[in-house]
């Protein structure tokens, strides 16, 4: 079901005068296979501010979680970012103690990281130390599967209470009085006891609470969720999804959310990104996409998606043809061979440039291209 | 737990019993006794044994008895009085004949073990890690290399180049000079300066699989979601690899840690021919060659007594180490 957000909702979340917490730009990602190279990721730009919620929607193998796990280096073998970089504010300089010594005593250069503006650090190519400093403290990430996504083999209080440990100068009784209160503050029942249970003895959604707990231990500025909800039952789902709004209007943090589920997006996002193998094809508030979708990608997603008072018997559009082929993408537009208004000699040729008006509603499609019209 | 371990037990000593029995029967199946052996090697020798000495003997080892009486002597001479029986061929109490060999036995397997645990889990998760780099690929070559030549060929190799180019004989525990003298630290020196050609040769085989279990055991952890949920939260790499995914990746491994056990004492029997080494392995292979039933008998029911406590013990050790098998004990 897709709800269309009301007016007061979007207005109450104003944040174009906040800070940038991340700022992604030309970020490529590549997959270079035995048989194939895949561009997973191809020059996707971004901007997510203070207390704003992104929601970046598209089919399945578009990109969005390569894209997700690339924001904190954690695309493994044999992906690789090939291009562009990952802006975040720079983070705070390790501790003394927690900064580690050299050999011999010797003082270490200080962590490399190349310099932005707006005093901000990109990650990409950045050392490790730097992206260890982000990852978990700055940026945190909760992923698709909850079943897995925690190791059976560790306590959950434990593997939450090495988030904080690692990042905040606490003592192990300190840590765990606020792993209880974080477990609490996610709505588990009995937190006192669950923090000694191991994950195989908790249900999907405890998990997924377990996941978004200990991604709030260290008070992240930027959560980002890659699909938290695609595992779950439905009514479970809503519950996760209420309660990282709640969590966001408290903390006053940002979301990423990766979805597929633009029923899930609608309930949670202020604004919204639609990727297409790889790119972004368009970007606004979310209102205003949903309401008046530009690229013909995003129209024929919102036909394929029930809405409520439409007429009984009508049949919902499914988005025509397949998502070609990762090795063999179509040239110019990628989307052209599925779309109803693909000109020949234009769409074929070039990527279309992005077009933006003056909402800041952006569309990467000819159709909007002033000296077209 | 507690109850699990106690039904364990149970069963444990019902297959002790079923073990003992098929052990005896098996060593009485070949055709002959060691009375026959006898005779046969006096016979070689051109000597002759009367029938009457031969009737005396089969008389005095109890050998015209029926199975079950034999058997029965046997199991509980050794439950009741720890007496696992004479040995025919050497005419000395079977539990000492072990006992003289199991230190050298049980010290070669311990100090192996420890080889391959030092070489082949740091290579093994070098080579996961590093899948597909140069130095995975030398492991790789290496490792099937190992597993590939026989461990006999090697102890060969390896003598023929002590002899050939060292002028030194790789075989035996003491150099010649050594052999009779009272211990020293000359002699304990000796005795290192040749055991670790036997460890060497052992534990080629054994690394080399191990490297490549370790290998595969890891892959298979290491891009599941939680490395991924623990690299997100700020980890350093080698800590997380050590805390999470090798620490799955060893499951496998205590669940097979027990039948170390009876290779304690097995005392690898080949090499040890081969190296003319005083373990327990050339025993028990000359026991069967002369039908010596009782030493073989008792020494295979060590074993598979080793073997089944070696069984418990890594379950034990798995529930220890895994809370998910420690969990489901306690249900049952």
């Amino acid at each position: 079901m897709l709800q269309t957000p009301t007016s007061e909702q979007t207005a109450r979340r104003r944040v174009d005068d906040q800070p940038v917490v991340l700022r992604i730009s030309g970020l490529r990602t590549r997959f270079a296979l035995d048989d194939g190279v895949v561009d997973a990721v191809e020059g996707v730009d971004l901007e997510v501010r203070r207390g704003e919620t992104l929601a970046v929607v598209g089919e399945s193998g578009c990109g969005k979680s390569v894209m997700a796990r690339s924001v904190l280096q954690l695309v493994d073998r044999p992906g690789r970012i090939v291009g562009g970089q990952v802006w975040v504010p720079r983070p705070p300089e390790p501790t003394a103690a927690g900064r580690r010594r050299g050999w011999f005593g010797r003082t270490r250069r200080p962590p490399r990281a190349e310099e932005g503006p707006d005093g901000m650090v990109g990650l990409v190519g950045a050392d490790p130390e730097v992206v260890r400093a982000v990852r978990g403290k700055r940026i945190s990430m909760v992923f698709q599967e909850p079943m897995t996504s925690l190791s059976a083999v560790h306590t959950v209080g434990h593997q939450i209470t090495e988030a904080i440990q690692l990042h905040e100068p606490m003592t192990k009784q300190e840590a765990r009085e606020r792993v209880v209160d974080l477990l609490r503050k996610v709505g588990i029942a009995a937190p006192e006891k669950r923090v000694d249970a191991y994950p195989f003895q908790l249900s999907g959604g405890m998990r997924q609470r377990v996941m978004i707990a200990m991604a709030l231990s260290c008070d992240p500025e930027l959560l980002i969720a890659d699909e938290p909800t695609t595992a779950l039952d439905v009514t479970t789902q809503a519950q996760i999804l209420e309660l990282l709004g709640r969590l966001r209007d408290e903390l006053g943090m940002a979301i990423m959310l990766i979805t597929h589920d633009l029923g899930v997006a609608a309930q949670l996002a202020d604004s919204v990104a639609v990727m297409y193998l790889g790119r972004v094809v368009e970007r606004g508030d979310l209102a205003e996409v949903f309401r008046d979708p530009r690229h013909p990608y995003t129209q024929a997603l919102l036909r394929s998606v029930p809405k409520l008072g439409r007429r009984t018997g009508e049949r919902l559009a499914p988005v025509r043809g397949m998502v070609p082929h990762p090795y063999a993408r179509p040239s110019g537009c990628s989307f052209r061979d599925r779309c109803d208004h693909f000109i020949e000699g234009v769409c074929d040729t070039a990527l279309p440039p992005v077009v933006r008006d003056e909402h800041g509603h952006e569309v990467r499609c000819v159709l909007y291209q002033e000296d077209r019209r | 737990m507690a109850m699990y371990v106690v039904r364990r037990v149970g069963l444990m000593l019902v297959t002790l019993l079923a073990i003992s029995i098929v052990t005896f029967w098996i060593i009485q199946l070949p055709p002959g006794d060691y009375v026959s052996t006898l005779v046969a090697a006096a016979e070689t020798r051109g000597e002759t044994i009367s029938v009457e000495r031969v009737a005396a003997l089969r008389e005095r080892y109890g050998l015209n008895d029926p199975f079950l009486v034999q058997y029965w002597h046997w199991i509980t001479n050794i439950v009741f009085h720890g007496d696992f029986g004479q040995s025919f061929a050497w005419n000395r109490p079977v539990s000492t004949l072990i006992w003289d060999r199991v230190g050298l036995s049980f010290f070669l397997s311990v100090s192996t073990l420890l080889f391959v645990w030092a070489v082949a889990f740091p290579i093994g998760i070098y080579s996961a890690v590093k899948q597909y780099s140069p130095g995975d690929y030398v492991a790789t070559f290496f490792g099937f290399v190992g597993m590939a030549v026989p461990e006999f060929m090697l102890a060969l190799v390896f003598l023929y180049i002590g002899v050939r180019f060292f002028n030194q004989s790789a075989g035996g525990l003491f150099s010649p000079e050594y052999v009779d003298a009272v211990w020293n630290l000359g002699k304990v020196l000796d005795l290192a300066s040749h055991l670790w050609l036997p460890i060497l040769i052992i534990g080629i085989s054994g690394t080399a699989g191990l490297i490549r279990t370790t290998r595969a055991n890891l892959l298979d952890e290491l891009y599941k979601p939680y490395v991924a949920t623990a690299r997100a939260k700020g980890l350093p790499e080698w800590k997380l690899l050590l805390k999470y995914p090798v620490r799955m990746s060893l499951s496998p491994f205590f669940s097979t840690v027990g039948w170390l056990l009876p290779g304690l004492i097995s005392g690898e029997t080949i090499i040890s021919i081969v190296l003319s080494l005083p373990t327990t392995g050339p025993l028990l292979f000359g026991a069967t060659e002369t039908q010596d039933m009782y030493l073989v008998g008792s020494f295979v029911l060590i074993l598979s007594a080793l073997t089944v406590v070696g069984t418990l013990l890594s379950d034990i050790a798995l529930a220890w180490w895994d809370p998910r098998i420690r969990h489901q004990y306690q249900g049952g």
